[in-house]
């Protein structure tokens, strides 16, 4: 099997918060609606302080809540792929929030609006945003009142696969998720998990990774090596 | 903090109907798969009209506290949306640990964590 | 049409329980052709250059859809030299060039007056009109007098490097051309280059144990950060440990193994408690400092290196038993008190020693606030990690293996004894001799400018607007940023025999930047001022003129980059777009005002011997594009060694180093053993500079010199006193210590400001009083409460940030905030102009302005 997965080293990560830069250039991004944010906060008392940084995007849970109650609900608006990547359909999403409500990571975005990037110009004006719908791939053509969230990127992993290229997933830039792509100290490694050989599956192993809030049942295919703890 | 009082007014109006010491949960859980209890057809999280309150709160009489907690989040909590500010005027953060005691396998609702163990 | 897509992506669709990816293809391919048209991306291809956001010089690759700048990612090919990643600012460049507050047209200023709150009433003006307009003021000035013109950049020198305006400051006449590395890191340069002839340095990270960072910020802002990051992120993994030492949990104390929060302003202090502690405990390398550094020179009470007719410094001979020069046969000898010629003489170690009487553990930890205990630890684990004595054997070569070494930049630089700061930290280096050792500290071109160990001659009257080497700032090799202002306000003040007329600022933001901003201000009210950049910056806000200029993703240059201690590169900068048509640069306008002020051929002449043009030299009678002068630069510069195409499609042209090149050109080769020149453990050209600014200011009647203070700054040994600038003894009503640091998602140029990706990562479109919460809690101060910070100069207001990582007599704010022009929108003024509010009181050796001295009272708003 082909199962994508993210380490993520927040004993290397430094905080810079780049792959959320990466993240929002990649994904046309709209304001109030990050689809990976940096967790930052202090440990202990001074002076015997640490401070954590711990970046969180969509955990792509082997059993997502998200997914469950949607279809639960007979909206099915989010789906899981045969490569783990849970993706939402904004075309069937009703805008109902039970994700958000589900979700124990705090994912799912429900974009009220869609706010452009300069909030004092008249309008979305930079050629960036005026990019038309027709020449984007379907999980960046954003919708109000709907939900939204991490798509590992689905676009450049379709675009492997389409290109005959799933073995540059993880390695090449046009292939790989641009937060982990980005991040100036290897703190992210993405790659297939069930391929021996992969770095990704190697680091798990060799760093001890675990998914977080296991409690949930979750089986997130996100993996951490967490500085600060798991809460 | 409008928006809060609003919320607690409406809630103690809708709420007398049950108290939450004197039902069985699992009953009225099961009522409401069963569709005996009008919970209404909309799924939102719309206050009065949308079925999420109205299962939890207006039905099952659950305090507001029981999911809505402090005004942030404790400081090591992970969470992509712990920033972000809750516009829909809720009255309190939300921990989603609150909902595992009845949406984990073999709880008495719709199951959403922990499937796996039961499959 | 996501549904069409889905088809093949839903859990059960129809390639579930396929075993691999590869077999999926056909399937695939079918369902993203039915989709074509449909909402299919478009087809990307990638740019090559560098990102010149800051002066990391990060090899970037740009991605390009339909035209468009959709992202920026790390050209992956870089990271073997350099950069593996790259920051948020890089990543987000696209909105560098999107941005729709840039400067599009030619501003002329019709309103006179000038000031923060006076509208400059901006009339758009034709390129013709504002080039007139410029070259007639020029054409006035070159026929007065060219001195009274000022070009000064900032981050211009990197966009298209410092050659051109040097040249055209040449070709002109003027010698004012001025750079803004004493708000950054002057007084760290100026050190290295009194100790050892140039500057520069590198931990060589790969094979260093132990590492001391003394508030250098590499992880959120600071140079070289781009190699530091992934190299001791590695190196930690590998079993590095590092310290670091600052009174703020910053991001690279955080990712450190220890942080030692030291009062601010006391580090110098610190390192020579543990200076002392290694020299009790033996723990120094006597061969290296004997052979390398000038330890053993024997000293007179004047504090003048006694020496020959021919000026050879003398040691004294173990051998012979007498002082000699250090020839062939000669041992040096490290400690003792010798006559000669019926005169008492030291060697400078003795006199390092003996400074050190009363700094003892117990003492530092009075002073810094670090325990005694901890002093002692850490200069005993430093001492031991350097393994001194060991060799190492790399690539056949036996080499000295000390692994640790100490880091800095602003932390020890920005201060008002910056020079003394970082000259404490390459003396503990020496002791130990882990300077150019394998796992040391990596030196750069050492000993390049021999002048450099001369003293300065402190010249007055000044030739230079900024007072640079004059007897202001005896030192002041890398131009002195701030004092412009300062002298425009009152030219005769300092002695200048001109009245400068008219100011250029190339991306430069200098009213923002430094210390005592107001008067930064006030010091671009007396000049006609030109401002060249791309958005409405603070400076263009006081402009009379200010020009559009390309973004870095816009034009060409041959782009500077970073070297390490194993590899070095040359790169260029390749435009992707002209969002809006602009028909020049700051490229361009130098070669338009040239030949409107009728020097184009001299400025040709000047570029070719700026850049070292030689085999492939502009010629004179014509100009050149960006493109062609980028192309000859390559060419020159890499030899030939490939085309331009390889630069176009590759962005860069990397080498890596031999062993011999990392560890044995160095100090290795400059200053070890029998007649050499020396390391500089006592600086002695200090005695001579002072000596020079007594004299000058005593036949000049100059009355703005504190010779006391002079002396004390151009100590040729690090003093106790270095570790209270004015600030420290004066404000005594003013309880708490203020100190400023850099955030990665901001420059001061004011473009990062306008940013709506970077002002939206969270936190980051607003800088904050840090102050430590018991501190708060005292002050009835609460988290996001709005509190005043006030100083000796000033009030300003913010947001306070409770936190258990700062000290409790310190408060922080980072200094890229609070920016004030009317050209930007609210959204990019928010936070604290924290320059606003620091004293300013400069490192006189290198003219370094000081912005981690100040001291502050903070209250509720």
């Amino acid at each position: 099997m082909t199962r994508y997965v993210r380490l993520i080293d927040t004993e290397r990560c430094m905080g810079c918060r780049a792959c959320v830069a990466a993240c929002y250039t990649e994904n046309y991004f709209t304001p109030d609606a990050p689809w990976n944010v940096v967790v930052e906060h202090e440990i202990g008392t001074y002076p015997n302080t640490q401070l954590a940084f711990i970046p969180v995007n969509c955990m792509h849970c082997e059993d997502p809540p998200c997914m469950t109650v949607c279809d639960e609900i007979g909206v099915h608006a989010i789906t899981k792929n045969e490569f783990g990547v849970v993706l939402i359909d904004y075309d069937k999403c009703i805008g109902c929030k039970y994700c958000v409500a589900a979700c124990p990571y705090g994912v799912p975005q429900y974009n009220e609006s869609l706010k452009q990037l300069y909030p004092e110009a008249e309008a979305a004006t930079t050629p960036y945003e005026q990019v038309d719908y027709a020449d984007r791939h379907p999980t960046h053509q954003k919708k109000a009142k709907v939900v939204e969230k991490c798509t590992m990127c689905w676009h450049k992993l379709e675009a492997a696969m389409e290109a005959g290229k799933a073995d540059r997933i993880g390695k090449d830039p046009e292939y790989t998720p641009s937060c982990d792509l980005v991040c100036p100290v290897q703190a992210r490694i993405f790659g297939d998990i069930d391929d021996p050989n992969s770095e990704v599956a190697k680091q798990i192993g060799a760093k001890k990774a675990a998914q977080i809030k296991k409690e949930y049942g979750t089986r997130p295919q996100v993996y951490y090596v967490l500085e600060g703890g798991d809460f | 903090m409008t928006k809060i009082l609003f919320f607690l007014t409406v809630a103690a109006v809708v709420m007398p109907a049950f108290a939450a010491d004197s039902l069985d949960l699992s009953e009225v859980a099961k009522d409401i798969q069963k569709g005996k209890v009008d919970v209404g057809t909309e799924y939102s999280m719309s206050f009065g009209t949308g079925r999420f309150h109205n299962i939890h709160a207006n039905t099952l009489g659950l305090n507001c506290e029981s999911c809505h907690g402090g005004t942030e989040y404790q400081p090591d909590f992970i969470l992509l949306r712990k920033y972000e500010d809750d516009t829909s005027g809720s009255p309190g953060k939300v921990d989603q640990s609150s909902c595992l005691g009845c949406h984990t396998a073999g709880g008495i609702a719709t199951t959403l964590y922990n499937g796996r163990a039961t499959k | 049409m996501l549904v069409t897509r889905r088809a093949f992506i839903q859990k059960s669709g129809v390639v579930a329980g396929l075993a691999t990816v590869g077999g999926n293809l056909p399937v695939i391919a079918r369902a993203a052709a039915a989709a074509k048209g449909r909402g299919a991306a478009a087809a990307a291809n990638y740019v090559k250059s560098t990102c010149v956001h800051c002066v990391q010089f990060c090899g970037i690759s740009v991605k390009m859809e339909n035209g468009i700048i959709r992202t920026i990612y790390p050209d992956q090919a870089r990271g073997d030299y350099y950069n593996k990643g790259i920051c948020p600012k890089g990543v987000a460049g696209g909105f560098n060039t999107y941005n729709p507050y840039r400067v599009k047209a030619p501003m002329k200023r019709t309103n006179p007056e000038k000031g923060v709150n006076e509208d400059p009433r901006w009339v758009e003006i034709s390129w013709d009109e504002a080039f007139d307009a410029i070259a007639a003021r020029l054409n006035k000035i070159k026929k007065e007098d060219p001195r009274k013109l000022i070009w000064q950049h900032g981050h211009g020198k990197y966009l298209i490097g410092d050659k051109f305006p040097k040249a055209f400051a040449k070709a002109f006449g003027t010698p004012n051309l001025v750079h803004r590395t004493t708000v950054c890191e002057a007084a760290r340069h100026v050190a290295d280059e009194v100790t050892w002839g140039y500057h520069g340095f590198l931990p060589d990270v790969s094979h260093c144990k132990m590492l001391l960072n003394f508030g250098g910020n590499y992880l959120e802002g600071g140079q070289w950060g781009r190699w530091l990051d992934h190299s001791t992120a590695d190196a930690k993994e590998r079993g590095l440990k590092i310290v670091v030492v600052e009174p703020r949990l910053s991001h690279c104390a955080a990712k450190a193994d220890e942080w030692i929060p030291v009062r601010p302003g006391k580090d110098v202090v610190l390192m020579l408690g543990m200076a002392k502690v290694l020299i009790d405990k033996g723990l120094i390398d006597e061969a290296f400092l004997t052979t390398t550094t000038n330890a053993p020179d024997l000293v007179g009470e004047d504090g003048n290196v006694l020496s020959t007719a021919d000026g050879k410094p003398l040691v004294y001979d173990s051998v012979s038993k007498s002082a000699k020069p250090f020839t062939a046969g000669v041992m040096p000898t490290l400690r003792g008190t010798y006559t000669v010629n019926g005169k008492p003489y030291k060697t400078a170690f003795e006199l390092f020693v003996e400074s050190l009487k009363d700094i003892t553990p117990a003492y530092v930890e009075t002073v810094a606030d670090v325990p005694a205990a901890t002093v002692e630890r850490l200069a005993t684990e430093f001492g031991e990690a350097a393994t001194i004595g060991a060799t190492i054997t790399l690539d056949g070569h036996v080499l000295r293996h000390r692994p640790v070494a100490i880091y800095t930049f602003r932390g020890l630089a920005a201060k008002q004894f910056g020079v003394q700061n970082w000259r404490t930290g390459l003396i503990l280096q020496m002791l130990v001799g882990c300077v150019d050792a394998v796992g040391g500290i990596n030196l750069h071109s050492v000993y390049k400018s021999p002048k450099y160990l001369k003293p300065s001659k402190a010249e007055y009257p000044p030739k230079r607007v900024d007072l640079q080497t004059s007897v202001y700032f005896p030192h002041a090799t890398h131009n002195v940023a701030q004092q412009v202002a300062l002298t425009l306000l009152d030219p005769q003040a300092y002695g200048l025999e001109y009245t400068p007329e008219m100011q250029i600022f190339y991306a430069t933001n200098r009213p923002f930047s430094a210390s005592e901003g107001w008067k930064q201000v006030d010091g671009m009210k007396p000049t006609f001022n030109v401002v060249i950049d791309i958005v409405m910056s603070e400076a263009a806000w006081m402009a009379d003129i200010v020009l559009p200029d390309l973004t870095y993703l816009e034009s060409w240059h041959f782009s500077p980059t970073r070297y390490t201690p194993t590899t070095k590169h040359s790169a260029i900068r390749q435009p992707v777009a002209n969002v809006y048509n602009l028909p020049h640069d700051a490229y361009s306008i130098l070669w338009e005002l040239a030949k409107r002020v009728g020097v184009r051929d001299k400025y040709i002449e000047n570029v070719n011997k700026a850049w070292g043009l030689k085999k492939h030299p502009m010629e004179p009678g014509r100009d050149y594009t960006a493109r062609e002068a980028v192309e000859l630069i390559w060419l020159e510069k890499t030899k030939d060694k490939k085309p331009f195409a390889y630069a176009l499609e590759h962005g860069f042209l990397g080498k890596k180093l031999k062993v011999e090149d990392t560890y044995l050109k160095g100090v290795e080769k400059q200053f070890k053993g029998p007649d050499k020149p020396k390391m500089y453990f006592y600086a002695e050209q200090l005695v001579g500079s002072y000596a020079n600014v007594k004299k000058a200011v005593e036949k000049n009647g100059i009355k703005n010199i504190d010779l006391a203070a002079y002396k004390i700054a151009l100590s040729p040994l690090p003093l106790k006193e270095h570790a209270f600038p004015t600030p420290h003894v004066e404000a005594t009503d003013f309880p708490l210590y203020l100190i400023t640091y850099k955030r990665m998602y901001r420059n001061q140029g004011g473009n990062t400001a306008l940013n709506p990706i970077l002002n939206a990562l969270g936190d980051t479109d607003e800088n904050w009083v840090a102050i430590n919460s018991a501190t708060a809690k005292s002050l009835g101060i609460a988290d996001r409460g709005q509190v005043v910070i006030e100083t000796r100069v000033g009030k300003v207001q913010g947001m306070a940030r409770l936190s258990q990582g700062i000290r409790p007599d310190t408060v922080a704010v980072s200094y890229h905030y609070g920016q004030w022009s009317g050209g930007m929108p609210a959204s990019a003024r928010k936070g604290i102009w924290i320059n606003s509010v620091l004293e300013l009181h400069p490192d006189v050796v290198s003219g370094m302005n000081s912005f981690n001295d100040t001291k502050c009272k903070v209250y509720k708003a």
